[in-house]
């Protein structure tokens, strides 16, 4: 729930607001002020302020302006990360992302009724059976704007919001690497894919995570916040598990400005003074090191800056990804060969939106129902004024 | 029998109804704190927007989401749950008919409670017009067809979904009544979209009038209410009524002096027995001012459960005075 006090107090006002910093450049060198509300206290050893002498830095992949820091990586382009939006989505995308250009309401994959179809939901699979199910696909690069969809053969580890772990089968041993799942209960739907290579004496794994919320039809109703909880499994040896607010619900979406806290696990114990990276949807990216609990706090920046108010959509869905490399001198077999090193990479992907102080605003709406109080007062104040006005006899000057 | 119906028809109805009142705003406005969840379809402005408090939500606003479904899914499985909370909303409605409204309501408690404030402060109330009533009469109609066209072309795909549940975007019980528990969150314009920004803007000017208009007339949003006009037109079945005898009205016109919503067809109209108007809120108000034995009366399924008499109506105009008959 957003603080009562912040946007009475800082009221918005789209014109001074959201138009100033769309013509204004993007900022890369501070984090907005966090929310702090409806999150839990939570043991932060990285500060925010952390994240601003650390900086965002905006990765030279990123179309249009002038860059002012390249920091593309080859292993970053590697990068594997799993998310439940559809690659058709993303290849359409130019300059603000993939809603970009649409006016409101109209924005891309939409239904007929007009609501957006961000994520590979659907109610029925193709055996016909009604039990909903959702998708994931495997992406390749470290900028979630410039990724391209990525094949494999591997089998994903499913972890349901129950605990319950299975294993699924790649949909399509062709194209885009993209498994399907049911969902029959309410929670978050854990989904990792576990890629090991042998690269001369060293054993890579890499491992990307989505986590992917299944919220049915209802709406705002009360639930068991241990479905909320991450899931942890043995199979899985580095981790990224994103902290869960104090507040939050199946509903609960990552806004601009809010904090986001993610710990490290290398085989469920903590890793302390491992490099986090956030990028955001638009490439700008962050890294801290983890604090003793294994804990980076990031503060997820606006980056959507649409050019008018007309082209400005509340339901703008960015991606946002988290990556970890860790090495260790992990010896054995694989493959057939001997290893002395194994180098972990983790990745988890999640979904984050403009929040309501982007877009609503209490001066604006105090100002109205002042407007409309003072317009209905005086409209019967005249009227009783009018019918009361003293008889006044009419002469006639024959 | 004889002497507890006796007993109720010299009840104090004003006194009744302020506890009855004030009982069911805060079981509707709190209840929600108590775990109290009396489901989504009732037929009262207990708003859903007041999310922490709420003990159950309007009818109209699950409506509209479920006629914005689309239609393929409207006219086929979703159907099914559209027609369920109608019918949920139909048996919670029949009980009561409009007596929702005089007793039961949140915002129509509100408004009589700025009207209580008005007579404190000893300023007199104002009165519409027999042609504007006449007017007026129709404005809840046009708001209902619109409840219910918008969403339907919202699931069409005519119209974006910014435009959903377009009369609680209007409503000021979602601007004032999320307040009571603390909740501010709905006073804010939403300048994400055109359609968003005339609603919740709207809502906003509306919530200013509600709250000048109930100061100085009695019910004011009653008139523009759609709840009010889609329980009129399913009242038929309805189990509480309010007759009428037309053969002992004197056509005195207690009933329509005291009545909120200026009916004066309580008072003229001598033929027919079910008196009930669109606009009526069954405050039965108009029950309790009578003062010709039965030319006015309550029946729930049939049964007289109060009505007026002489001296029901003496003792409430006697109300506060001495026993002893000196002035007070």
């Amino acid at each position: 729930m957003r603080p009562y006090w912040l946007p009475v107090v800082a009221a918005f006002s789209w014109s001074s607001a959201v138009v100033a910093e769309a013509a204004a450049p993007l900022r890369a060198e501070s984090s907005p002020t966090p929310a702090t509300a409806g999150t839990a206290p939570l043991p932060a050893t990285q500060p925010l302020q952390d994240a601003r002498r650390v900086g965002w830095r905006e990765h030279a992949t990123v179309a249009g302006g002038a860059r002012s820091e390249h920091t593309a990586l080859s292993t970053r382009a590697a990068t594997l990360w799993l998310t439940d939006t559809p690659p058709q989505r993303d290849s359409s995308r130019s300059g603000y992302g993939g809603d970009s250009g649409k006016s409101h309401g109209e924005a891309q994959g939409q239904n007929q009724g007009g609501r957006p179809q961000g994520t590979g939901a659907s109610m029925a699979n193709d055996s016909g059976d009604r039990t909903p199910t959702k998708q994931v696909w495997l992406r390749q690069g470290g900028n979630p704007q410039t990724a391209r969809p990525a094949s494999g053969g591997e089998a994903t580890l499913l972890l349901a919001p129950d605990g319950s772990a299975s294993e699924l089968a790649a949909e399509s041993q062709e194209g885009p690497y993209r498994v399907r799942f049911p969902t029959p209960e309410l929670g978050y739907y854990s989904v990792h894919f576990i890629r090991r290579s042998l690269e001369g004496g060293v054993l890579a794994v890499q491992i990307a995570k989505a986590e992917v919320p299944y919220s049915g039809m209802g709406h705002g109703a009360k639930i068991d916040p241990a479905v909320l909880a991450p899931k942890l499994d043995s199979r899985v040896p580095l981790e990224i598990v994103r902290e869960r607010g104090a507040d939050e619900g199946l509903f609960t979406r990552i806004n601009y400005g809010d904090p986001i806290t993610f710990q490290v696990l290398h085989n469920g114990q903590p890793v302390p003074e491992v490099q986090v990276t956030f990028t955001s949807g638009q490439g700008w990216s962050s890294t801290l090191p983890s604090g003793a609990d294994g804990r980076a706090t990031f503060s997820v920046i606006r980056d959507y800056y649409p050019d008018s108010w007309q082209l400005f959509d509340k339901r703008h869905r960015e991606t946002f990804l988290a990556t970890v490399r860790l090495t260790r001198p992990e010896a054995g077999e694989a493959q057939g060969a001997h290893y002395d090193t194994t180098r972990y990479t983790a990745s988890l992907a999640g979904a984050y939106y403009p929040g309501v102080a982007d877009y609503e605003s209490y001066s604006n709406g105090l100002m109205l129902g002042v407007l409309g109080l003072l317009f209905s007062g005086s409209a019967i104040g005249w009227f009783r004024q009018r019918r009361t006005r003293p008889y006044q006899e009419v002469h006639f000057d024959d | 029998m004889i002497r507890s119906a006796r007993w109720v028809d010299r009840i104090d109805l004003q006194r009744f109804r302020f506890w009855v009142q004030l009982t069911a705003f805060v079981l509707l406005v709190y209840g929600g704190y108590l775990a109290l969840d009396l489901g989504s379809q009732l037929p009262i402005f207990s708003c859903g927007y007041n999310r922490e408090g709420r003990a159950g939500v309007c009818y109209l606003l699950p409506l509209q989401h479920q006629l914005a479904r689309p239609w393929t899914q409207l006219f086929s499985f979703a159907g099914i749950g559209l027609l369920t909370g109608f019918a949920t909303f139909l048996l919670w409605f029949i009980v009561l008919n409009k007596g929702w409204c005089g007793f039961i309501c949140p915002l129509g408690t509100l408004q009589d409670w700025l009207t209580a404030i008005r007579k404190r402060l000893g300023i007199r109330y104002s009165l519409y017009g027999e042609r504007t009533f006449n007017r007026l009469s129709w404005v809840k109609f046009v708001l209902l067809a619109l409840l219910l066209l918008i969403p339907l072309g919202i699931g069409g795909g005519f119209w974006s979904h910014d435009w959903g549940a377009p009369f609680c975007q209007i409503c000021p019980g979602r601007v004032i009544l999320p307040l009571f528990t603390g909740d501010p969150e709905q006073l804010t314009v939403d300048f994400s979209s055109v359609g968003t920004t005339l609603l919740t803007g709207g809502g906003m000017f509306i919530a200013g009038l509600f709250i000048a208009g109930s100061f100085f007339k009695k019910r004011f949003f009653c008139f523009f209410c759609p709840m009010s006009a889609l329980h009129y037109l399913i009242a038929k079945p309805a189990l509480l009524k309010l007759k009428k005898e037309g053969a002992k009205c004197t056509k005195c016109g207690n009933c329509f002096n005291v009545c909120d919503m200026e009916i004066r067809a309580i008072a003229d109209d001598i033929e027919r027995t079910e008196i009930m108007t669109d606009d009526c809120t069954l405050c039965l108000k108009c029950v309790a001012a009578c003062p010709e034995p039965g030319a006015l009366k309550v029946e729930f399924a049939r049964i007289n459960i109060f009505e007026a008499t002489e001296d029901g109506f003496l003792k409430r105009m006697n109300q506060g005075a001495p026993r002893d008959g000196s002035k007070p």
